[in-house]
């Protein structure tokens, strides 16, 4: 069935289907809970028995291994951004199923069970932070404050767990030895390179600071200029000036950054701002230079607010260090794709990954495949068939590997 | 005539009934138009026409009338009132007041009249106005500008707030939507506390605004691309949000450029996808920009085109103007404010000529009859803020002052 996984891929894309291609999958909304009903019944249908954490991470297992009590992890996420593209998380999970599934039915017994994850709310787009699901599994976050997570309208993600039914009540029951992932590059690295597969090694650094700025309401048409204390001015001379001084650390450092989120209160057309919230984020490979922008941002914004008479909250100031995965499973990876003819290259991650986050309990292997320009988080995202049947075949094998040897290999 | 006097102590326990409507922990009200809020407070003021006497009339966009018909069906009508819609978070003054104010007065001259001290000439009535605020609905002045005849009916029932949900719809959920053909007046006269500092700072308790300032209202998209905020290289990003910020710090500098005589800002802002890890593709913006001068209007606007291009440029995104508000600049009634001015006197309140920036149903209602606003003293100038404060005092004298002009224009409509 080579081309299972390319009629899954475009059954889940009619899952929030947008009119231009993409999905709008936000977590644990009702479309999110249609995929995931979805995803239950397909796995169930071919074998595998269906398991729900507490946070609503699923887990599909196919008991490859009755007596044993290990399993291997292999999937990614199919919650999506509001308008996002159709593989992004989802070809990992669905190829996880497709690769996983396959090994099951030819029967193979293996060392370690395998099972396929759906990981919660991966995207954060609708509950900040990203990354919860992985992120309560792994023990970094707190499974109260996961669910107490709220979105813009008060919905907390316990309560809209419950709502869609995916809200389970136990851990996983099986100890996993290793996680796998394959997602699409959202780069162009591949792409430009004419290479077919990427073995992850690490990841950049990434800063994520999220300020509030407080001023004061009052009437946009009266109040006089020089009482005014406009927090949404302010928050535009923050974005502006982030920009500025982002720009003069780029010509020292290859430095990504971005202001992409902007919440303002009580936002009516006549009155002045009085709190409004800028998501900020600094990426780099090294963790040091992401720390050094940021503090450099930081210290230079004060003064200036507060001459503006804007008082400078800093809501969350997450710290994301460079992730190294595990380096056998890079080998793993790099032979895997020789032996079937692919060309292949070690390569680091600029973007986030459920496999990063899992890399803190076990080990813990991504691999790419191209995305067509390198365009990502939006609906016309694309990864060419080729590649993606390119990428299961790779991913199928280094599961098989992985499930058959000690200690997941 | 003997002299009608308004009673302050029902002013102030109406006071505080409509500031119950909806109340907020701080002491504000949170009563944005047609939400359940608004709804209380409808409610108790269909409760307060009963109890004085009044008719309720309510016509398809939600406005609401409390009838004094003592006059006779073919009589002239004299209005006045406000809104008792409110910002999100408000105060409890700004609007209320004036309805509390008129049906304060409403009490009175109803007592004069039952008393035969007052004859009546001309009917009288309370107004309600639907979505003075424009806070949840855009624009705003709704419900006075489909009175006037300013803006048809079937497009404000179709105006949509941030969830889509239509002013009818969202009439129709609270129960507010009527049918009534309202009477037109012969005079509107609005009580509304000034939120400006000016009055507190002459060491004045009340003045009446003379004229208004004109505002171009401009609701401007920057439109970029939607990626990732991770891999996607920056020389590649095309991020409305960066283009929205270059615009919305460049028109603070244009203030500069005309001291005193222009007001700037962006109260409101959207973005999309509005995810921290996308590149926001479209940032749409609400902007004023307000003047007591047209020509300055003009030049603002021109200077506006300016700053959207190049804050498009400079962010590689596309600026494009989706809507143009103008609302002129104007002068109010001068025969009504030489009324006020002279209650004032006879009241012994010492006063001055305002402008008045925000605006006003007032405004609208100028279009149709003479029209006038009295400002009384705010604590602060603050307004649009739960701290929006008048005194007992201040609001009492207003209230008088309304008494005596009213009963004045009820006695004698045509000067």
């Amino acid at each position: 069935m080579p081309d299972d996984l390319l009629n899954l891929l475009n059954r889940f894309a009619r899952f929030g289907a947008t009119p231009r291609g993409g999905v709008r999958r936000l977590a644990a909304s009702a479309e999110d809970g249609a995929a995931r009903r979805a995803f239950a019944e397909e796995a169930e249908r071919r074998g595998a028995r269906l398991h729900a954490d507490p946070v609503g991470n699923m887990f599909a297992t196919f008991f490859t291994a009755p007596e044993a009590e290990t399993t291997v992890l292999v999937g990614s996420h199919l919650d999506s951004q509001p308008t996002g593209g159709r593989f992004d998380g989802t070809l990992g999970v669905l190829a996880g199923l497709a690769a996983a599934s396959a090994i099951h039915a030819r029967g193979v017994r293996t060392r370690h069970n395998i099972t396929v994850a759906n990981w919660t709310n991966e995207e954060g787009a609708r509950f900040q932070p990203s990354l919860t699901g992985s992120s309560v599994f792994t023990g970094k976050m707190k499974l109260a404050e996961a669910l107490a997570l709220e979105d813009r309208n008060g919905r907390t993600l316990g309560a809209e767990l419950e709502a869609i039914g995916c809200k389970g009540t136990s851990p996983l029951p099986l100890r996993p030895v290793r996680n796998l992932e394959l997602h699409v590059e959202q780069g162009d690295h591949l792409e430009t390179a004419g290479l077919q597969i990427g073995a992850v090694t690490s990841s950049w650094a990434a800063r994520k600071i999220t300020i509030a700025f407080i001023g004061e309401p009052s009437h946009t048409g009266p109040t006089p200029m020089h009482r005014r204390r406009d927090a949404l001015r302010a928050a535009a001379a923050a974005i502006t000036h982030f920009h500025g001084v982002m720009e003069a650390a780029a010509r020292a450092h290859l430095l990504h950054w971005s202001a992409a989120r902007i919440v303002a209160e009580p936002d009516s057309p006549n009155v002045v701002a009085s709190r409004v919230t800028v998501w900020f984020e600094i990426r780099n490979p090294e963790h040091a230079i992401t720390v050094q922008a940021g503090d450099g941002f930081m210290s230079s914004l004060k003064p200036e607010m507060e001459r503006q008479g804007i008082a400078v909250e800093i809501v969350r100031d997450e710290h994301r260090p460079g992730t190294m995965l595990d380096p056998g499973g890079v080998e793993q990876v790099i032979g895997v794709a020789r032996d079937l003819g692919l060309s292949a290259t070690r390569m680091m991650t600029i973007t986030g990954h459920d496999a990063l986050m899992l890399q803190a309990i076990m080990p813990s292997t991504l691999i790419f495949i191209p995305s067509v320009g390198g365009l990502s988080h939006n609906e016309a995202e694309l990864t060419h068939d080729d590649d993606i049947r390119k990428g299961c075949a790779v991913l199928e094998a280094a599961l098989l590997r992985f499930a058959t040897e000690p200690h997941g290999g | 005539m003997t002299l009608i006097r308004a009673d302050e102590a029902l002013l102030a326990r109406l006071m505080e009934e409509q500031a119950a409507c909806a109340a907020t922990a701080d002491g504000g009200v949170n009563r944005p138009a047609l939400t359940a809020g608004d709804r209380v407070a409808r409610d108790w003021l269909r409760a307060r026409f009963d109890a004085l006497g009044m008719r309720t009339l309510v016509d398809g966009v939600g406005n609401m009338l409390g009838c004094l018909e003592w006059a006779g069906p073919g009589a002239p009508w004299i209005m006045t009132g406000s809104h008792l819609d409110s910002q999100p978070n408000g105060g409890r003054f700004d609007g209320a007041y004036g309805v509390v104010a008129g049906l304060t007065a409403a009490a009175a001259l109803k007592e004069a009249v039952a008393e035969g001290r007052l004859k009546p000439r001309a009917n009288l009535a309370v107004c309600n106005w639907t979505n003075e605020e424009g806070a949840r609905f855009q624009p705003s002045l709704i419900g006075s500008s489909v009175y006037i005849g300013g803006m048809p009916l079937q497009e404000a029932l179709a105006v949509k707030d941030a969830e889509g949900i239509s002013v009818g719809a969202a009439l129709d959920a609270i129960g507010y939507r009527g049918a009534a053909v309202l009477p037109l007046p012969a005079a509107f006269v609005e009580m509304h506390v000034e939120c400006a500092p000016d009055l507190e700072q002459d060491g004045l308790r009340m003045g009446p605004f003379t004229r208004y300032w004109g505002a171009t209202k401009i609701r401007v998209r920057m439109t970029g691309l939607q990626a990732h905020t991770g891999p996607t290289p920056m020389e590649r990003r095309r991020d409305a949000l960066l283009g929205a910020a270059y615009l919305i710090a460049d028109l603070k500098e244009l203030c500069a450029e005309a001291p005193d005589t222009l007001h700037t800002s962006v109260g409101r802002i959207e973005a999309y996808p509005n995810s921290p890890n996308s590149v926001v593709s479209e940032a749409t913006m609400w902007v004023e920009l307000r003047s007591p001068a047209q020509d300055v209007l003009i030049w603002a606007e021109e200077r506006f085109n300016r700053a959207l291009e190049t804050a498009a440029q400079r962010s590689g995104t596309i600026g494009r103007t989706l809507h143009v508000e103008c609302r002129k600049a104007g002068v109010f009634d001068a025969q009504l404010c030489n009324r006020v001015e002279a209650a004032m006197a006879a009241e012994g309140i010492a006063g001055r000529h305002l402008s008045t920036i925000a605006a006003h149903d007032a405004i609208r209602l100028a279009e149709i009859c003479p029209s006038i606003v009295v400002a009384v003293r705010s604590i602060g100038g603050i307004c649009h803020n739960a701290a929006e404060y008048s005194t007992p005092e201040d609001l009492a004298a207003g209230a008088q002052v309304l008494v005596r002009v009213l009963s004045e224009l009820v006695a004698s409509p045509r000067p």
